[in-house]
Order: C-alpha cells, then structure tokens, then sequence
C-alpha cells in the first residue's frame, strides 16, 4: 500500500468491467485505456490485471476467446456476459454511493 | 505443461511484444524496447503464480483464503496485544479448566479397562434381603455354588491383605491379593514372563508342598532385577514357602481400587489348625468376586439364574443363608458408583465456567469489532463480498479459539499434576489421567465450538445492522442498533451471573458440608497418636497362645519407653478399612441363628482406649488379668447398649457374639464396661454399634499398635516402635507406621477434593462473571458520557450519578441472580441424588448456600459496578461535553 496509483481489488473490477462494456479487448488494451481515460492517474499493473481478469471470468462476468489481433497475431480478447453487465450496474450504482460518501466525510473533515 | 499453463504463456507472450511495439513506435530501438517491455512485466512467474491461483478450484481457493485470513487475523492479534492476552488468557482458563476435568473423567469413566471383553465382566456381590442396598462379599462355599450358574462364562474370587514376605531380599510387608486359580482367566490377561495360575493351583502345595505366586513387574524389577530372573524363584510369604510362577506385564492392576504387588492364591486359607478353615464356612463372608457373563447372555438373565440358585441355597443353608440375595454390578459401575455423580456435576460446573468465559470474549470480539466498522464497511465497498468479512471475523475467533486452547492445555497439563496428587484413593485410575488423544481432540472441539460462539455474535451483530449501504448507511444503521446491542449484552450478563450462582451455591453446599465433616467427633483423639501394624507368620507363631503371649511382651517393652504416654493394640483401629462383622446372640431372650443381628467386634488389648483417647464411660477396662481361662467378658460402645440393650443394666448382661479362637465354641460373655462411640469406616458413617473382646481371650495373629506419643516425640515413639518390634523378632516387619491424624485427613479427603474442585470453579465463575459485568458497566459508562456531562451540568448530584450507574449494573446482575437462584432450586434436586453419598449433614438445599450464594454474588456485582460508577461520578462535565 501507498502508492498513490493502486488499485484496490474490488475497484480495478469495476474498472474492467466498465472498458469492457464499449467493445471487446485483449489485455494489453485494457491497461492502456484505463491509463489514458483517467487522464494517465491510474496505472494497471499486470500482476493485478491478468488475476483479475481470471477471476472475473470464473466468476463467469467475462469470458475470454483467442481472436486476431490488430497487430495480426493471435489475442485473448475478453467481452463483457450478461451477467457481467448486470453486475457493472450494480457495482456503479454502489461506486456512486460510496464516493459521494467518503465525498462527505473527507470534505466535513476539513478544518 | 497443461493448456491453460500454455493459455498462460502466449498471453504473456503477446502481451510483451505488443508492450514492446508501442515503445518501438514511440522511437525506442527495437531491442532496448523489448527489455522495457519485459521490465515492465515485472517477475513473471510471481504474477503467473497469482494468475494460476485465481483459474484453481474452488475447494483449493476457499482453503488458502481461509489459510491467508487465519494468517491476517494472527497478525491482527499481535497488533492488539491487550486484547489478545486478555481473551486468550480468558479462554485458556475455561478451555484449561475442562480439559482437566475432561482427562479425569476420560481416565477414571470413558476408558475401557485393560481387560479383554471389560464390557461382560461384572462385580458378583451378596445382599442382605432384610436389607436393600447391603452389598457384602461371598464365603467360599457360596462362591463355589455360584459360579456353577450356566450363564456365567467364569468367575473368580479374591480377596486383598497384607503379608510379610522373606527369602527374597529384606523382609518386608507385601499388598497381596489372595484369589482363586481363575482369576486371570476369567480377566482374560496373561503373564508377561512365566505364566498366570492354573486349574488347581488353589489347592495347598499343589507344587510339590510349595503354592504357586504370580508377582507385579514392579515387586519382581525391585527383587530380582528383572521380570525374567523372578520366574521360578522360591519365596517365603506369611512363613508358607511358595515358587514365583509368572510375572504379570508392566501396569497390569487387579483389583483396580488396590495395588497389588503379588497373587497368591487362597491354597492357605483351606487349612486350618482349630475349627474348619475359612473356606469351609458359609457364613463367613470375606471374597469379592468377578464373573464372566456368557457369550449371548444379558445381565438380567445371568441374575436370573443367579436368583434361582440362591433361592435353592437359602433353603438348604437356612442358618447362613436365609436372607442371601445376589447382585451383579458391572466392572464400572463398581468402582465408579460414587464418583461419577461427582465427576458430571464438575463437567457440569466447569462447562458454566467455559460459557462465562465464553461470553466475555464475545464481548470483547464485539467491542473489537465495533472499533474495526469503518474498515469493514470500505472493504465492503471496495469490493470484498459479506461472506469474505464474516470469514476474516470468524478467522479472528478461530485465531483466538486455537490459541486459547494451546494455552489451555498448558494449564491443564499443571491442573492434572495438582488433581491427581491432591485426588482421594477411592477415585479408581485418577493417577491414569492425562493429556490421551481423546482429550486433545476434546480441547480441539471445545477451541472450535468457543470460537464458533463468540465469533457468532459479531458476525451477527454486523449481518444485522448491515442495509448493502455504503459507510454513511453502516453509520446510520449502527445508530439504530446500539440499543439493542446493549440491551443483547445484558441479556448475557445477566446469563452470566444465572450461571455463576449455580456453581457458587454448588460449591457452598460442598464447602458447608465439609465444615460440617471437619468439625465431627470421631469419638478418639488422633493428635500424637501412631498406629502401625504387625502380623506374625502362622508358621512361626502356630497357636492363639504363642500370638498373646507375643503382643504382651511388646505392649510391655513399648509401656517402659519414655517417648510413649499409652499404648495398646487393636483389630481394627477406626478409618483403618479393617472391619470384623459377626452375629450375637443374647441368652435371655435367644433367637435362631439366622435371626440374629449383625454387630461390629474390636479386639484389643488393656490399655487401647487409654491411648486412642476413647471415654470409658461405666465400669471397668479391660487388664492384664482377663486372659484364656479366666472369666469372658466383653465392653460394648453406646450404639450398641443404646439399640440392643435398652432397658436392661448393661453392665452384667450376658452376650455371645460369633467369635472365639480356642476349641469349645463361641463362650458367652459378660459385659463389664461401656465406653464412648467411634466412626469406624469413616467419619461422614454413623459410629456403628461395637462389641470390644479381649485379645487375650481371642488372640489374633495380626493387631494395630496404637502409641499415644509425649507431645513433640512422635519421632522417637515411631522409633521405639520399631526397636521393640525388631528386637523381639527381626523377621517382623512394621506397615503402615503413620499418625492417626492422617487416618483422619484421608478420611476427608473426597470432600475436600471436592469442595476445592467445585470452590475453585465457583471462583473463577466468579471472577469472570465479574471481570464481564464490569466492562459491560465501563463501555456504558464510557458511551453515556455526555449524558452524565450534561446531567452533572445540569446540577445533578455526583451521588445520584453513581446511584445511577450502580442500579444499572445491578439490575442486570439481581436479574441473573434471580434467574439463577430459580434455576439452582430446580436443579438442587437433580444436585441431591447426585451427590447425596458425597454430601455429609448437608441437604442439596442447604439454606445457608442458597441465601448466602446470592448475597456473595451480589456483592460481587456492587463491588464490579462500583468502579465505572465512580468513575462516571468524576466525570468533568465541560471535558465530557466537549468531546462530542
């Protein structure tokens, strides 16, 4: 811990999930396009992704199928399940409450 | 290397290269790129490790997030270390506790005996039909018609004394137990060297005029060396030689509430040189015996059987067997008649211990993580599901649990050396008690049914006030449950306290009942008092005559000695385990044999009452001058005038008790004296009626000193016992040299053993009960500052603000107490049949334990509220408010 770019567990889910509701990708992909959506703040180490991308697809949220790549090789691409779509709501709808909360405390505490 | 394993690695192949391409396009030199890109992989076999992990099963997935969660919350310990001791010092004195009652009643009840087949061998005793309940030993005779009983598959007789062994080092005196050859049989064990008794072995000088003796591993290490080299080897016990035929294996105990250090068998008893031997005589019942039920038979059908036979024998031996009935005891049941009440009522007492402590540490888990609800509820947000946070605070139980058990089994390790030492001999196979695999599996399942329960109630605190809100719902939520959290704790406390009275009355009734035993009249005075027993070999000392003329040269040598004030001899000496029991008949108004009353004889010499400190209370003492040919005569104690010679003078009756030792049958006697009562057996059994003989009219070949030592010479007196012995006869060996006080003391040591027991256990309730009440009253006290703040503010008194907290902490404790109080009225009666042979002068209801039991305890309570009350008395009002 306190690195200022990491990611708990559970939010790097959610940030997965939520680049994979706009189209498939391979994992190369993913990292990139949380670093440059969050303006280059948030950095996704591999050790974190690829176990996350295995536990969200044995969890049966995403699933994962060897296609070709934009560079002509082969890549696992990975696409979002239905299941996995209902949980992103979920878990967008717990985000908002939770940041608006710690919004709350973390503004109040201000001296 | 598996698919997924190569799944793995073009994954990461792909990932590098195209890593790589990105640095290339940004205008990196190809190769420089490709070390970047593998840099910035980091170690691969780390993160292919953990990628692994999360593709594994379930099952192995679920383990090691236990496994992980159980190293956290170890971590999570050290970083509380005042919570860690206390909850785990709390447990382990629970825990602990259990655990050593657990091994004693794993030894002395759930063990099987190291028989074979235990479970069909059962103790054979007589009874009185008159009398429901007697339990005598067998004669001879009746055991031989007995065991032709169909349904026994065997059956032994034995008996257990001691005897003066020479020809094998020292003389000394040995435990012998005389039996009849089938006892090894019928138990189904073998010699370890040699071999056990065989068929006829009981008749005398079945090995060519020698008897056959089997010894102990132990007797044959001290004597020979070795279990091997005593095989074989000749022995002179009671002056009889006998030929060592087998040793028994290391361990080996029979009967088991005795400790032999040799068999022989009952080949001496058949010969006698006035009247007929003992094993002729059917009303002389002297042999316990064990049978063998056989294969397919059930107890009521052996006693069946039993029953029929005896009903034939009591017709055909009216005189001595008129009123016989049998009963057939299983082995356990035996030996552990009386204390295993006593055993179950401890499990009972410490199991109340264990659910105190129990609750304290689920108030501190609770406490604890009341402290951790902002770190559960982001972790909950963040991700991690309910089940993964009930997991981490049952993994911090069970962390608790397992270190609370080790710790306990440390104390009970130290608890088992003090039971075991401190332990009455009449608890069969105590001295067994230890840590057996039984007992840790029993500590293991106490660790997890503790953790199971005190790990439950935060976990269902937190399930409770959980909403799937995020912090700030957590935090309204747990606004509305503080209440009837508190309200939860009460409820416990007060459970706590219901619990602590029940073992604290227990214990009073124990404790009072012993004051009770402690402060009897045993009827002799024990203080400077030795006692020591002398047995002279028949084969040296073959006449009643030779055995007077003995005792009355010693009791002469010990009367010139200057460290004794008195002496005499007796058989028995009161709480000795000796007893002699006969028949008598009273000439004016006789009755046939069979009719005749039972009373106990003591034959003694002049001087015993002197030195045993009894009162002569009417007439005269016994002297020098009542010997074989004089007039008989007898003294009888107050029992026996108060319930056989009502109304009569007493003094001049004539009685003719069953007992003579010269030819010309049982003389009729005249009583001379009456002196004070005495507890014979023990001191919780009522003085029985006695009949005193003088042993010079009925010589016995084993007798009791009883030396009254000047005060402070009770060394030189054992001494001087010892000289005049040795040097009358250097063969005569002295057992049993000891004071009478201790006689005393052993007497009450089962109730002492179990007013500790249960006193100690009522302590630690105590202590516990208290320790929960007072952090239940701080925690309140610590959350209602502001309140009291304000009250005082307002002008409140500081005594009203400590009345206020006092009468909240002992509302919760007088609701347990009452609870309590009505729950050890009910059980009181359960309490009475179990521990009514353990009770002495005490009723289960003893008035001064159920008043003072919740005086103590409410006193307890104040002095536990006393501390938070003052201290929410001193509260500084302007701090307290300002706090908020």
């Amino acid at each position: 811990m306190g690195k200022p770019n990491d990611l708990v567990q559970g939010t790097l889910d959610l940030l997965i999930l939520r680049t994979l509701a706009l189209e498939p990708m391979h994992g190369w992909a993913i990292g990139r396009r949380i670093q440059q959506i969050s303006g280059e703040v948030l950095q996704v180490q591999q050790g974190s992704l690829y176990p996350a991308l295995y536990r969200l697809e044995r969890q049966r949220l995403v699933s994962g199928r060897w296609r070709q790549s934009e560079t002509g090789r082969q890549a696992r691409f990975y696409s979002l399940t239905p299941a996995g779509r209902r949980r992103l709501e979920t878990e967008q709808a717990q985000w908002r409450r939770l940041s608006a909360a710690i919004n709350l405390v973390v503004e109040e505490a201000q001296p | 290397m598996s698919r997924r394993d190569r799944d793995l690695d073009r994954e990461f192949d792909f990932h590098t290269e195209r890593e790589a391409l990105e640095r290339q396009a940004a205008g990196v030199d190809p190769r420089e790129a490709r070390r970047q890109a593998a840099l910035a992989l980091g170690t691969v076999e780390h993160w292919k490790e953990e990628a692994r992990s999360e593709q594994r099963g379930a099952v192995v997935d679920a383990l090691a997030l236990w496994g992980r969660d159980l190293k956290l919350a170890l971590r999570g310990l050290r970083r509380a270390p005042g919570f860690a001791a206390v909850a785990i010092l709390t447990l382990a004195l629970g825990i602990g506790a259990n655990t050593a009652v657990f091994s004693v009643v794993e030894a002395v009840l759930l063990r099987p005996f190291p028989f074979a087949q235990p479970q069909r061998l059962s103790y054979l005793w007589e009874t009185d039909s008159r009398h429901p309940g007697s339990q005598m030993p067998l004669s001879y005779p009746d055991f031989r018609d007995l065991r032709q009983v169909p349904a026994l598959a065997g059956a032994a007789a034995f008996t257990v004394g001691d005897l003066p062994m020479t020809g094998a080092g020292e003389a000394a005196h040995v435990r012998a137990a005389s039996v009849s050859d089938t006892l090894f049989t019928v138990l189904g064990v073998n010699a370890a060297k040699g071999r056990a008794f065989r068929a006829g072995e009981d008749r005398p000088g079945s090995l060519g005029g020698r008897d056959a003796a089997v010894f102990s591993d132990a007797l044959a290490r001290s004597r020979f060396g070795s279990a091997a080299a005593a095989v074989g080897r000749d022995v002179v016990l009671d002056g009889r030689p006998y030929t060592i035929v087998g040793v028994m294996p290391a361990g080996f105990q029979f009967p088991l509430d005795d400790h032999e250090d040799l068999w022989t068998t009952v080949a001496p008893l058949q010969i006698s040189t006035s009247g007929p031997p003992m094993t002729e005589q059917r009303g002389a019942h002297w042999l316990k015996a064990i049978v063998r039920l056989a294969p397919g038979i059930a107890p009521p059908a052996a006693a069946a059987q039993l029953h029929t036979l005896t009903q034939r024998l009591a017709r055909q031996y009216r005189d001595d067997d008129a009123y016989r009935e049998t009963r057939l005891v299983p082995l356990l049941a035996n030996y552990t008649a009386t204390t295993e009440p006593v055993l179950l009522v401890l499990l009972a007492a410490v199991g109340c211990v264990l659910l105190i402590a129990c609750v304290n540490v689920a108030g501190l888990m609770l406490a604890r993580a009341l402290r951790r609800r902002g770190e559960f509820a982001v972790r909950a947000a963040l991700g991690a599901s309910r089940g993964a946070v009930l997991r981490q605070l049952l993994c911090e139980s069970l962390a608790v649990g397992l270190l609370g058990a080790g710790a306990g089994l440390v104390l009970a390790r130290i608890a088992l050396i003090g039971l075991v030492r401190l332990g009455p001999t009449g608890i069969v196979r105590l001295s067994d008690a230890r840590l057996s695999p039984p007992v840790l599996v029993f500590a293991l399942g106490l660790a997890l049914l503790t953790a199971l329960v005190f790990g439950l109630v935060p976990a269902l605190d937190l399930l409770r006030s959980e909403h799937g809100g995020g912090v700030a719902a957590t935090m309204l939520a747990e606004a509305r449950t503080v209440a009837s959290r508190h309200a939860w704790r009460r409820v416990l406390v007060a459970a706590q306290f219901a619990l602590a009275l029940g073992v604290l009355t227990g214990a009073l009734v124990l404790l009072h009942s012993l004051t009770r035993l402690v402060g009897v009249a045993p009827g002799f005075q024990p203080a400077h008092v030795l006692t020591a027993s002398v047995n002279l070999p028949d084969a040296r000392y073959p006449s009643p005559g030779d055995d007077a003329a003995f005792f009355g040269r010693l009791l002469d040598r010990l009367r010139a000695q200057p460290a004794i004030v008195s002496v005499g001899a007796a058989m028995p000496v009161p709480l000795s385990g000796n007893n002699i029991a006969t028949s008598f008949d009273r000439p004016a108004a006789p009755l046939p044999q069979a009719e005749q009353p039972s009373t106990q004889i003591g034959v003694i010499t002049p001087g015993y009452f002197n030195a045993m400190g009894i009162p002569l209370l009417h007439g005269r003492d016994f002297t020098d001058q009542d010997r074989h040919g004089s007039p008989e005569i007898a003294i009888v104690n107050q029992a026996f005038a108060r319930q056989y010679l009502k109304g009569t003078a007493i003094l001049g009756e004539r009685l003719q008790p069953g007992i003579s030792a010269f030819p010309g049958g049982d003389p009729i006697r005249t009583v001379v004296g009456i002196v004070g009562d005495t507890r014979q057996r023990s001191l919780d059994q009522a003085a029985p009626p006695m009949i005193y003989i003088p042993q010079n009219q009925v010589p016995f070949d084993g007798l009791i000193l009883v030396a009254r030592a000047r005060p402070g010479a009770e060394a030189a007196a054992a001494a001087a016992i010892r000289d005049a012995v040795h040097g009358m006869d250097a063969d005569i060996p002295i057992f049993d040299l000891k004071p009478m006080a201790a006689a005393v003391d052993s007497s009450l040591a089962p109730a002492r053993f179990n007013a500790l027991l249960l006193g100690l256990f009522a302590a630690l309730a105590l202590l516990l009960a208290a320790i929960g009440l007072y952090a239940v009253m701080a925690q309140a006290v610590a959350q209602r500052r502001r309140e009291i703040g304000i009250r005082i503010a307002l002008g409140a008194q500081r005594r009203q603000i400590t009345g206020l907290v006092l009468r909240e902490g002992l509302r919760m404790a007088g609701l347990g107490i009452g609870a309590g109080w009505l729950l050890s009225w009910g059980l009181s009666r359960v309490l009475a049949s179990a521990l009514a042979a353990n009770l002495y002068d005490t009723s289960a209801m003893d008035p001064l334990a159920l008043a003072g039991a919740p005086l103590l305890l409410a006193s307890i309570a104040w002095a536990a509220c006393a501390l938070p009350a003052r201290r929410a008395a001193a509260a500084d009002p302007v701090a307290s408010l300002r706090m908020e």
